[in-house]
């Protein structure tokens, strides 16, 4: 078999979420390792920005605006996508958190919650996955937390739409493992991002409980995790599926 | 096309060297830029096997479950490349049938090659590891070859079981003690994989070795066994830079084994 290399070259990747944070950081790694690239999140002017950055490393890219909770949306977007090339990588990175407790976490952003994220996944995986199935060849990586594996306060609906995540991550990587199609989930601490920045402002005890429960002593940068994701997206990763990579500097050995 | 290596300058000893997983990890080292010293005991396979990788491996013999071995491989690593930057504890060995077949000098090897020598490398190790940690900006690592059988068991394997979930404890518990000191811990848990290790273990699941084979892989959901190369892959992840966030965790190599 020889050393199949780490690199994406001549590949397609859709990422969900694509116009900021981990979805934009990811959309470039990809590109970085040679991937063509669909960015794909709600506001399409954020998604050509991401798109002209990938051109600009001279690999070919797409935005799309794509909402995730909605099958019309995105089988439109599985459709551009298949236009634009033959698709071998979908990152379901899209998400939104709700920082309430139990009592102030409204049964709408409950349900929005999940449906960002789980559903979301759910359906781009359900657009996207019989072309991948169809030529035998597919990595799927979906955006997993540490609260896919631990509780914490006033997180509830996110922690359950991000453990759905990886019950998706599972049932998926049995069902398309036999047409070639693997499935695997990055589960990161905190990285600091745009969807948690102002977070660390307003609730500067909480995040400070967890940079004190992080054995490397750092929370993440977007540039940890990408690693993780063009590694499970390589043929490098050609027989892992199925798995939750912790990104999380010990976080739930501990 | 040239490219920088994903271990450049990088010196790794890895045990159990000279043979199936470890071999494949050893040459996939040199080819991303390390140095490797092969630490096995077979002495004859290690040597031919550094001779194949050239400049870039050496080779000690070393039984890692006896403390003087594994502190004259530690020694000889520093002698012939300077440091230590990655320590593999690869080296095991197998074990099949039922438990109450398991007498006292199956247990004494069992147990102890997989895990009492793993910790006596580890510990021979810790201030070569130490040293490059504090020179380096993202530290150092350990890497365990622990086995699917350390997150999952299979009847007739209890006793590789035990002692294989022993060395995910003991990634765990050592990913968090040495992460202050940057020094990451990680396992990689190959299903079964075509080695020389592989006709030890088949006949624990079928009298017939290709009614075996095939029995394995109607459970594996790509449908394929593994090649050596993809646990090497895993392991040069690990190692590298890329995965400077990742300490304490064991990942399944097993084309969904464990997600079924
Ligand atoms: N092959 C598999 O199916 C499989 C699956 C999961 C885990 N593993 C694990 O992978 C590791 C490597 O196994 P492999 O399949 O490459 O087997 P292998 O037999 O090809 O290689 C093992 C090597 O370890 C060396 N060794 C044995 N005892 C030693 C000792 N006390 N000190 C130093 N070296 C010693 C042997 O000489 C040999 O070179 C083992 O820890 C094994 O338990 C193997």
């Amino acid at each position: 078999m020889g050393y199949p290399d780490f690199r994406l070259d001549g590949q397609v990747a859709i990422v969900t979420g694509g116009s900021s944070g981990l979805g934009q950081a990811g959309a470039l790694a990809l590109a970085n390792a040679g991937a063509d690239v669909v960015v794909a999140a709600r506001r399409l002017p954020e998604c050509e920005a991401v798109a002209e950055q990938i051109r600009l490393m001279g690999r070919r890219a797409l935005a799309v605006s794509v909402d995730v909770t909605d099958p019309g949306s995105t089988r439109a977007l599985a459709q551009a996508a298949e236009e634009f090339g033959p698709v071998s990588i979908l990152f379901n990175n899209a998400g939104v958190i709700s920082p309430k407790s139990l009592a102030d976490t409204s049964a709408e952003e409950w349900r929005r919650t999940l449906d960002v994220s789980a559903t979301g996944t759910f359906l781009c995986s359900q657009a996207v996955a019989p072309a991948m199935s169809r030529r035998g060849r597919g990595a799927i990586i979906n955006m997993g937390s540490i609260l896919s594996s631990v509780g914490m306060a006033n997180r509830v609906a996110y922690a359950t739409a991000k453990t759905a995540v990886i019950s998706i991550t599972r049932c998926l990587a049995v069902e398309l493992g036999p047409s070639g199609v693997r499935v695997n989930a990055i589960a990161p601490t905190v990285i600091v991002t745009d969807l948690n920045r102002k977070l660390t402002e307003t609730q500067p005890e909480l995040y400070r409980r967890v940079l004190e429960r992080m054995p490397l002593g750092r929370l993440g940068q977007t540039d940890d995790v990408t690693g993780a994701l063009v590694f499970l997206a390589s043929p490098a990763a050609s027989f892992i599926t199925g798995q939750t990579l912790y990104v999380d500097g010990g976080f739930t050995a501990g | 096309m040239t490219r920088a290596g994903r271990l450049d300058g990088r010196i790794a000893l890895i045990t159990g060297g000279a043979s199936g997983l470890g071999a494949a990890t050893a040459r996939a080292f040199v080819r991303e830029g390390a140095r490797v010293m092969i630490a096995d005991i077979d002495e004859g396979r290690a040597a031919e096997l550094a001779r194949e990788l050239g400049d870039g491996a050496a080779f000690v013999p070393c039984d890692h479950t006896d403390r003087g071995q594994t502190e004259a491989a530690v020694a000889a690593t520093l002698a012939a490349f300077g440091a230590l930057d990655i320590l593999h504890n690869n080296a095991g060995g197998p074990f099949a049938g039922p438990v109450e077949s398991a007498d006292d000098a199956v247990l004494a090897r069992v147990i102890g090659v997989n895990l009492v020598g793993v910790f006596k490398m580890t510990q021979s190790a810790l201030p070569a590891l130490r040293e490059s940690a504090a020179r380096r900006p993202h530290g150092a690592s350990i890497l365990f070859t622990s086995s699917l059988q350390g997150i999952k068991a299979r009847p007739n394997y209890t006793v590789y079981t035990a002692s294989k979930h022993g060395v995910v404890g003991l990634v765990k518990g050592l990913a968090l003690e040495l992460a202050p000191a940057n020094i990451r811990v990680n396992a990689i848990c190959p299903t079964v994989t075509e080695t020389p290790m592989l006709r030890s273990f088949l006949p624990g699941m079928a009298p017939d070795m290709d009614e075996a084979r095939a029995r394995l892989k109607a459970t594996i959901p790509l449908g394929r066994m593994p090649e050596p190369e993809d646990t090497a892959n895993a392991a040069l992840f690990l190692a590298s830079d890329e995965a400077r966030m990742i300490t304490g965790v064991a990942l399944a190599v097993d084309g969904g084994q464990m997600a079924g």
